[in-house]
């Protein structure tokens, strides 16, 4: 019983093919920590590609076929991407050049060297990247902040993992990782582009690489709950401009029958030049350039992140909680409904032109059930009315604001 | 109209020049649901001084270019963003150091959203309230990008490496320059440099180029336009000796950082400046990345990290080599440069290695096709240098290890800048 599903998604629109192949396990902080650690390792080196000059040389000769790793959090999912984006071979006018491409993918994928030499190396790299990111004040309090409203829940695990962890892992932990991974996570892998051949390409070599099992299905979207009563943290650095990030629980993931209520609501406050924040916030009293509100759907919370002067945070603040009762009192004009809901629906039309995000769709369907074609998202759009904006908006609680400003800087 | 078709990158555009001198190019992209269209301008944040036909000079504060950015989405209805989006259309603008344009992009009939385009672009209506009022906007979207110590450390590099160069401008400017921007000089710099003549309009769409060009036309032919000026970009020669060859500053960050720039000449003609800007990037592919031996033992020793690389930028009258690190080691990266200029200079490589980056970027040409913005910016930066945009891309097919050595010795690096990032308190 093959352990993997593919996904393939048939398209002659791009110049390019990509193979995404996601692994999904729990979010936890020491498999966050994990995946970070193989993200670098395993675009590294290969058994066949001994060095990185070797890697560079091969990647080349394959028209710059690119390596990307990632790991992204669905809720109580941890999902580890290994992509590979590589020219159609008709311009490459190279024969047998798609059959090249899967022997490059196969050593990335199976053939990775794992030795002392490249883990210590990650080691290095990881923490490094780790401080580098979090000298930016916006990643700082989104990490932070994160971290700080969701503790205890798969919300609070930072993408990063953890560096108290990091220090303690050995080779033969993540050799133990990757091997679990390969026989205990949800595999599933997204072809998109022209050739279909390349399906069944990938099928026989996944399925002499991996051992037969049954299919693990990986629970990912959940509602959060704060831990702790709603509060507020400073942090302080020395930086020329204050951020802040405020996260609420609103009580609906995706899943819920009431969440494309709460998009729209998201989207009325927060994510278009017609949004309030931008409108009350940026344009009115010029207290920023920047402001905006994100859903985090499969978790069931809500984001509002701007960055300006210190002083100002305040009244902005205070400016932002009129805005989310405006939403909860229905006080915005129809005419700004249907303008959101139009943007909504041109942004899911787009999504057609776009590689990504055709497969980040698909995933979203296998993760969920739900039907995620482009004419269903519409129509669940379509339907909304101003009462189900307010009644959506009436569960969100604010749980935590992080503030970063300037003052005594903290020990690290 | 015009029908340009490139085997290679198996693309077609159509392009026409309009009676008041604008400037057409339509891409059609079957099987795509959006379309796109951007309008742009040579003024950039490097047109800090302008001549006209008449020998006229007309001074403009640093960062004009990006206000008049901001500005432009006033009409006298109010905020034009909110009439693209009751269009379903998402705008935006950008404005680099050689031009500002302005995109939308929708998956809805984009004609009336074509025309808000034109007609936004090609009026400017503003108050001194306005004026004021983006002035608080615009300097916290400056202190955000004072805030990200790699963009702190390139506009430093600038600084030093440029004493008349408008590169060490920000594009943006700067607190005082921008407080000092009033409206007059938003109209001045309007006038001279929006005029059509002067712009280029790109659309990327499902739609017939020919329905697409004469609803442009219609446009167009429904307005009158003031007396074009030809205005250049001017500033006073740039001397070969750096500004600053050294200079630290410090900002919160957990490690230091640093860049280590050469100052070179600039290249006249447009073409061979391209040609020569590839066969430095070659030439740094070889010598400063994962293709040379040497990057592994500079991982090994912990000279370098992820936050590593090179850029090249050859302009008219100057340009730069630049490489930069995050590192605690700072002797041991410039040591380390030291003996890539060395190489650089030998330029004794492997033929076999050009030949694969070739394909490598190649690849990334028509990849680039992809990307409706990527078409677009291409398109139009291509028309404003004077180049063909698929020449432009295949360039680097022509160098060769011959060309490559030749250019080399040709090159001094005498005039050198280093700049350090340091944490808080290191000093």
């Amino acid at each position: 019983m093959n352990p993997f599903r593919i996904h393939m998604i048939e398209t002659n629109q791009f110049k390019d093919m990509s193979v995404h192949v996601r692994f999904a396990t729990n979010n936890d902080e020491r498999s966050a920590t994990m995946r970070q650690l193989l993200s670098v390792m395993m675009s590294d080196r290969t058994d066949d590609y001994s060095s990185k000059q070797a890697m560079v040389n091969i990647q080349d000769e394959l028209f710059g076929i690119r390596t990307l790793t990632r790991s992204i959090s669905y809720g109580k999912a941890l999902m580890y991407e290994v992509r590979f984006v590589f020219l159609n071979a008709k311009y490459t006018k190279v024969d047998n050049f798609n059959d090249e491409v899967i022997y490059y993918i196969e050593q990335v994928l199976f053939h990775s060297v794992f030795d002392e030499q490249s883990f210590q190396e990650a080691k290095v790299l990881l923490k490094a990247k780790i401080s580098s990111v979090l000298d930016y004040p916006r990643e700082f309090v989104v990490i932070e902040g994160l971290s700080e409203a969701g503790k205890g829940t798969p919300l609070g695990v930072p993408i990063f993992g953890s560096l108290d962890i990091l220090e303690t892992l050995t080779l033969d932990d993540v050799k133990e990782e990757f091997n679990a991974m390969l026989n205990e996570a949800m595999i599933d892998v997204l072809i998109c582009g022209e050739d279909t051949q390349m399906e069944t390409k990938i099928r026989e070599m996944l399925g002499a690489n991996l051992n037969e099992r049954p299919l693990i299905i990986q629970e990912s979207y959940y509602v959060f709950k704060a831990l702790e009563e709603d509060h507020v943290t400073i942090k302080n650095k020395d930086v020329p401009q204050a951020n802040f990030l405020i996260t609420y629980e609103t009580s609906k993931n995706l899943m819920d029958p009431d969440y494309t209520a709460l998009l729209v609501a998201n989207a009325i406050l927060g994510q278009f030049p017609t949004s309030l924040l931008f409108r009350e916030v940026r344009e009115k009293r010029s207290l920023c350039y920047s402001i905006s509100s994100s859903m985090i759907s499969y978790d069931g919370a809500m984001i509002i992140h701007s960055g300006m002067e210190a002083e100002n945070v305040e009244l902005a603040l205070d400016l932002i909680e009129e805005q989310v009762k405006r939403i909860q009192d229905g006080d915005f004009s129809d005419e700004l409904l249907e303008t959101t809901k139009g943007m909504i629906i041109n942004g899911v039309k787009g999504n057609k032109d776009s590689a990504n995000a055709r497969v980040n769709l698909a995933y979203q369907q296998v993760l969920t059930g739900k039907n995620m074609s482009i004419d269903a998202q519409i129509a669940r759009v379509e339907r909304i009315t101003k009462e189900m904006v307010q009644e959506s908006f009436k569960t969100i609680r604010k749980v935590n604001t992080m503030i970063l400003k300037g003052g005594e800087v903290d020990a690290k | 109209m015009q029908s340009k078709y490139n085997e290679l990158f198996d693309e077609h555009y159509v392009e026409e020049v309009l009676d008041n001198g604008l400037h057409v190019i339509l891409w059609q992209k079957p099987d795509y649901a959006k379309s796109l269209f951007m309008m742009g301008t040579p003024l950039g944040g490097m047109d800090l001084l302008q001549e006209d036909e008449n020998k006229e000079l007309y001074h403009f504060p640093a960062g004009i270019a990006h206000f008049l950015e901001h500005k432009m989405f006033e009409m006298p209805s109010g905020d034009v963003m909110e009439d693209f989006s009751k269009l379903g259309a998402n705008v935006n603008a950008f404005t680099g150091y050689q031009e500002t344009c302005y995109y939308f992009s929708t998956s809805e009939n984009p004609m009336p959203a074509l025309n808000l385009l034109m007609d936004f672009v090609q009026e400017l209506s503003i108050t001194e309230e306005s004026v004021e009022k983006e002035k608080g906007i615009i300097i916290e979207e400056l202190h955000m990008y004072d805030a990200m110590s790699d963009n702190r450390l390139l506009m430093e590099t600038y600084k030093s490496l440029f004493s008349e160069f408008p590169l060490k401008y920000d594009i943006g400017g700067d607190d005082a320059s921008v407080t000092s921007i009033t409206k007059e000089l938003l109209e001045d710099c309007y006038r001279l440099n929006y005029h059509p003549s002067r712009m280029v309009l790109v659309g990327v769409s499902a739609i017939d180029p020919m329905i697409l060009m004469e609803e442009i036309k219609k446009n167009q032919a429904s307005k009158s336009f003031s007396n074009v000026h030809h205005v250049k970009r001017i500033y006073d020669k740039e001397p070969s000796p750096v500004m600053r060859e050294t200079f630290s500053f410090e900002m919160d960050v957990t490690t230091p950082k640093i860049a280590v720039a050469y100052k070179l000449d600039g290249v006249a003609e447009v073409r061979e400046r391209q040609k020569r800007e590839w066969a430095l990037k070659l030439l740094m592919d070889i010598y400063f990345s994962a293709l040379t031996p040497d990057y592994q033992t500079w991982l090994d020793e912990e000279i370098i990290n992820d936050f590593v690389g090179a850029e090249v930028d050859i302009h008219e009258d100057s340009a730069y080599l630049l490489f930069y690190s995050e590192t605690k080691k700072i002797d041991e990266f410039k040591e380390i440069i030291n003996g890539v200029i060395r190489s650089i200079q030998a330029s004794d490589f492997d033929e076999s290695i050009l030949e694969n980056l070739k394909r490598r970027y190649y690849a990334e040409g028509v990849r680039s096709f992809n990307s409706f913005d990527a078409i677009a910016v291409q398109a139009i930066r291509s028309k404003f240098d004077g180049i063909d945009l698929f020449d432009s891309l295949n360039i680097i097919q022509e160098i060769d290890k011959e060309y490559i050595v030749k250019l080399v010795s040709e090159l001094n690096f005498i005039n050198r800048a280093e700049v350090q990032l340091l944490p808080k308190n290191t000093k």
